[in-house]
């Protein structure tokens, strides 16, 4: 066989695997978003296309739920994330610039301690967070899911100390022989520099309390008014499941993930350097 | 006090507020003091003051939401505390873990679970994101497109609505995977093979069902039942004998973060090594398992230790599969859906705090052994 022929297998081959892989891949999100603008009755039809095309589904999904339900839901969510997001990035990136740039007693130690805490499985303090919001009175408001985050957290400093290491020394030096204060350094050099490690890290985050069902199922009533989309969906399928007819859950479902998929279509370069960042560099 | 919202709203944050500043101050002063007291030039001073005045919101944190928490649930572990009655915490020593080790069947079929997923489920994971990677290597046309596609379940990976998706698409009867399955067997050939992997899938899942109520009666009648008919399909999320491969499925669908381990790993392989050994006359075959293997086991064990510790801690998609699935709850929970059970559906929060150190302390094992293991076969810097 010639090299060149050979070459022309191999690519095949490579295509066939890599092509079977993506579709496979994307079917869910084909498949629910081919639902979602069915006909109630087409709801097991094997074509993809749907026809006709309805929008009836999205209609239906604010008119089932009392009390314009779903749209509370996406405002807790959104609104869940973003102060999550707010507060890691800050405390986040405060804590990781000293681990990075400040040399002062102990800070191996705390740093070590920091990266042991990521071994931790976050079960075993949910409980005893549970116990400490209730005494707080705390548990059914959205209080629990959000302050935790502006404590600071293990992987959003990691992820941070690793960037603002590559960052020149000589620029804190030039600095400060200027007379700037840590504060400046941090706020006017340091931040600025880090762009895309502070985009990676704030997508990251607000990915995983977009997603998270854990928080809110333990801290949240299970009330359409007060909880987040995705212990909504969970709880509430039966009310959108009409006569078994799906249409409708499927278009929530949709919806529920469009902000997630307008936020990686646009910003999938920080996510792929993200999952770089965070991994192997030891 | 009347009771306004938006008034308590304010509070609580402005209260918050005030305390991290007032916290992460109190901290970097304290910090000062001591620095000032061991004798510190003014310069150690000043740094020591920033470093914990910065780190304290992390610090406070650490303290409020890691340690405290550690110590309250290692001592509730040993009690028969519950949040509905209003006695105080009875001592109790290690009843509750003898319970848990020694007599709890539902507890012993989480963990065979959650083994088998492990077991099971993350090589099948990690071999379908090498595959992927080594082809998306390749640098074909396209490249960019497919990694998009590989990378986009991983963001949406456990959310509910994708799992509610799930969910419907493995319907033994109406689902489109099965309608799929039943156009792809009805090819001579690939209906052999596919009639082969329920019939293996069966045994290995009837083997370790067995495992978990000691009689291995559906072991024996899935062999004696033979071959599977030409008209079989998988059951997915209606037979315990399916459940765990639907999770499975699953993983295997979101193996994209994986993937770009391994691929970081292969770009950062010199392309000299791999003309030198064209040049000596080396397969391709023979070039990926001498040469980048090798220098991939740093990727390998990175995805193995994170893979590991998450397929250990699987929560969502057995809550979204099989919460309101009776029948199938024995043969699909995890040790985590279980803690969720026990402590926030029964209030026994005594016991779950016991499972909650159990499984900590798993863990904990799992990653030390694989730290050991790892100088028999990670290759460190071979170039």
């Amino acid at each position: 066989m010639t090299k060149s022929l050979q070459k022309t297998v191999l690519d095949t081959l490579a295509y066939l695997v890599l092509g079977i892989g993506a579709l496979t891949m994307l079917l869910p999100f084909v498949w629910m978003i081919s639902v979602s603008f069915r006909e109630p009755a087409q709801q097991y039809s094997r074509n993809l296309i749907p026809d006709p095309i309805v929008f009836q589904n999205y209609a239906d999904l604010f008119r089932v739920l009392p009390n314009n339900a779903f749209l509370a839901l996406v405002f807790n969510s959104f609104k869940i994330s973003i102060l999550t997001v707010i507060g890691q990035v800050l405390t986040c990136a405060m804590a990781a610039f000293v681990f990075a740039v400040v040399k002062f007693k102990g800070r191996n130690l705390l740093f070590a301690l920091l990266l042991a805490t990521m071994m931790i499985p976050p079960q075993v303090s949910l409980i005893p967070n549970f116990i400490i919001f209730k005494y707080m009175h705390l548990i059914g408001t959205q209080w629990p899911l959000i302050l935790p985050a502006f404590w600071g957290g293990a992987f959003g400093t990691f992820l941070l100390r690793q960037y603002f290491l590559t960052i020149p020394r000589d620029l804190v030096d030039a600095a400060r022989m200027d007379g700037a204060s840590l504060f400046d350094i941090f706020w006017r050099i340091y931040l600025p520099l880090s762009k895309p490690a502070v985009a990676a890290l704030a997508i990251f985050v607000f990915k995983d309390a977009w997603n998270d069902l854990l928080h809110p199922l333990v801290y949240l009533p299970t009330d359409m008014q007060q909880t987040t989309l995705t212990v909504g969906l969970a709880f509430f399928q039966q009310q959108l499941q009409l006569g078994g007819k799906f249409t409708v859950l499927m278009a929530g479902a949709f919806l529920s993930i469009l902000p997630l998929l307008i936020i990686f279509f646009i910003a999938q370069k920080q996510f792929i350097e993200g999952i770089a960042l965070s991994g192997v560099k030891r | 006090m009347p009771e306004n919202p938006y008034l308590n709203v304010l509070v609580t944050a402005a209260l918050t507020l005030l305390f991290i500043v007032a916290s992460s101050f109190g901290l970097g002063a304290l910090a000062r003091g001591v620095a000032r007291l061991r004798g510190a030039t003014p310069k150690q001073q000043a740094n020591t003051f920033a470093g914990y005045l910065f780190a304290a919101p992390w610090i406070v944190g650490f303290l409020i939401f890691v340690v405290v928490p550690l110590g309250f649930s290692l001592y509730w572990s040993f009690t028969d505390y519950r949040v509905t009655a209003n006695q105080p915490p009875q001592w109790l020593g290690f009843e509750n873990y003898q319970n848990l080790l020694f007599k709890d069947d539902s507890f012993r079929a989480s963990i065979v679970n959650t083994l088998y997923l492990t077991v099971i489920g993350l090589p099948l994971q990690m071999g379908f994101a090498l595959l992927l990677a080594v082809m998306l290597n390749q640098k074909l046309k396209g490249e960019r497109v497919f990694r998009m596609a590989f990378y986009l379940p991983v963001i949406l990976g456990f959310n509910t609505a994708v799992l509610l998706c799930w969910r419907l698409m493995l319907n033994t009867g109406t689902g489109i995977i099965n309608q799929m399955w039943r156009a792809a067997a009805s090819v001579p050939l690939i209906g052999y093979l596919l009639r082969a992997l329920i019939y293996v899938q069966e045994i290995f899942s009837a083997f370790f069902l067995g495992i978990n109520n000691g009689k291995f009666n559906l072991l024996t009648k899935v062999i004696e039942a033979g071959f599977p008919a030409e008209n079989r399909v998988p059951l997915w999320v209606q037979s315990p004998m399916w459940s765990k491969m639907s999770v499975i499925l699953l993983m295997i669908w979101g193996c994209g973060a994986m993937m770009l381990i391994f691929l970081a790993g292969l770009n950062n392989i010199p392309k000299e090594l791999h003309e030198a050994a064209e040049v000596d006359g080396a397969t391709g075959w023979q070039r990926f398992w001498k040469i980048s293997f090798p220098l991939l086991t740093p990727y390998i064990f990175y995805n193995l230790v994170v893979g590991m510790i998450n397929s250990l801690q699987i929560f969502e998609p057995i809550f979204v599969l099989y919460r309101d699935n009776q029948p199938l709850v024995p043969s699909a929970i995890s040790m985590v859906y279980y803690l969720w059970q026990k402590s926030f559906s029964h209030f026994e929060i005594g016991y779950g705090s016991a499972i909650s150190w159990v499984i900590l302390v798993f863990i904990l094992i799992v990653t030390v052994i694989q730290f050991r293991l790892q100088d028999r076969w990670v290759t460190y810097d071979v170039y």
